[in-house]
C-alpha cells in the first residue's frame, strides 16, 4: 500500500470514528452509573 | 461533575468506548451492552484502579476482553465464510466517492479482529504503540504488525491501492497518517 493510499485510508477512518464520538450518549449510561453509586452509598448515605 | 471523581472520569470514557465496541462489532446493541458490563466491571474493582494511571488504557483493557469472550462465543455466526462480503465490497466503483462510513465500517467487518482492533487503537483512538500493546497484551512489535496487516487488508477492500496516482501532496499525507 503506497503513502498517499495509506493517508486517505486514515482519513476515512478517523472521520468514521468521530462520528461515532459525536453519537448521542444513551441515558441508559447515566441511569447505570446513578445506580451504582446508589449501591455504594447505601441507602440511609445518599441523603 | 459529580463528587465522586471515578465516576465522572468514566462517564467521560464512554464516548470512546462506544465508538470502539461498535467499530469492532458494528451493532450499537451489542456494543452498549459490552460498555455497560464494562463500566460495571470497572465499577465492582474500582479499588484496583490506581489513581493517576491510565483510565481508558485500563478501561479498553476491560472492554477487549469482553469482547473476545463474545466474540468466541458467536465465531461461525461472524465469520464470512465464502467471501461474498468481501467479493462484494471490491466489486465498488468510484473508489474515492465509496471512501464513505458506511463502506469504511464494512471493510472492517472483514479485517480480523486482533489486527482490526489494532488499527482503531492506533489510527482511530490515536494511542501509542506501546498503549495498545499493553491493551492487547502482545509485544509493541506484534501491534505494529497488525496495524500494517490491517491497513494493507483496508487498502484491498476499499481499492485503494493505488490512489497515489491522483496525486496528493505526499506531505499533507504524511502529516495525517501519524506512523
Amino acid at each position: 500500500v503506497d503513502l498517499a493510499s495509506r493517508g486517505l485510508i486514515g482519513l476515512s477512518l478517523k472521520s468514521m470514528y468521530d462520528d461515532l464520538l459525536n453519537q448521542p450518549l444513551p441515558e441508559r449510561f447515566r441511569d447505570l452509573l446513578d445506580r451504582l453509586e446508589g449501591d455504594r452509598q447505601g441507602p440511609g448515605d445518599g441523603v | 461533575m459529580t463528587a465522586d471523581p471515578f465516576r465522572d472520569a468514566l462517564l467521560a470514557q464512554i464516548p470512546s468506548l462506544r465508538a470502539f465496541a461498535y467499530s469492532l462489532l458494528k451493532d450499537w446493541s451489542r456494543a452498549d451492552d459490552m460498555v455497560q458490563d464494562t463500566i460495571v466491571k470497572a465499577w465492582q474493582h474500582r479499588d484496583r484502579f490506581e489513581e493517576g494511571t491510565n483510565l481508558g488504557a485500563w478501561l479498553f483493557t476491560i472492554l477487549r476482553n469482553l469482547i473476545y469472550s463474545a466474540h468466541r462465543k458467536r465465531a461461525r455466526e461472524v465469520e464470512d465464510a465464502d467471501g461474498s462480503y468481501a467479493a462484494r465490497l471490491r466489486t465498488h466503483p468510484d473508489q474515492l466517492a465509496h471512501l464513505d462510513f458506511q463502506d469504511m465500517q464494512e471493510a472492517l467487518q472483514n479485517i480480523p479482529l486482533d489486527q482490526r482492533e489494532a488499527l482503531l487503537l492506533i489510527g482511530a483512538e490515536g494511542l501509542s504503540y506501546e498503549e495498545a500493546a499493553e491493551i492487547m497484551g502482545v509485544a509493541v512489535g506484534t501491534v505494529k504488525s497488525r496495524v500494517n496487516r490491517a491497513r494493507n487488508r483496508l487498502a484491498q477492500l476499499m481499492g485503494v491501492e493505488r490512489q497515489a496516482d491522483l496525486g496528493p501532496d505526499r506531505v499533507i499525507l504524511a502529516a495525517v497518517q501519524g506512523g
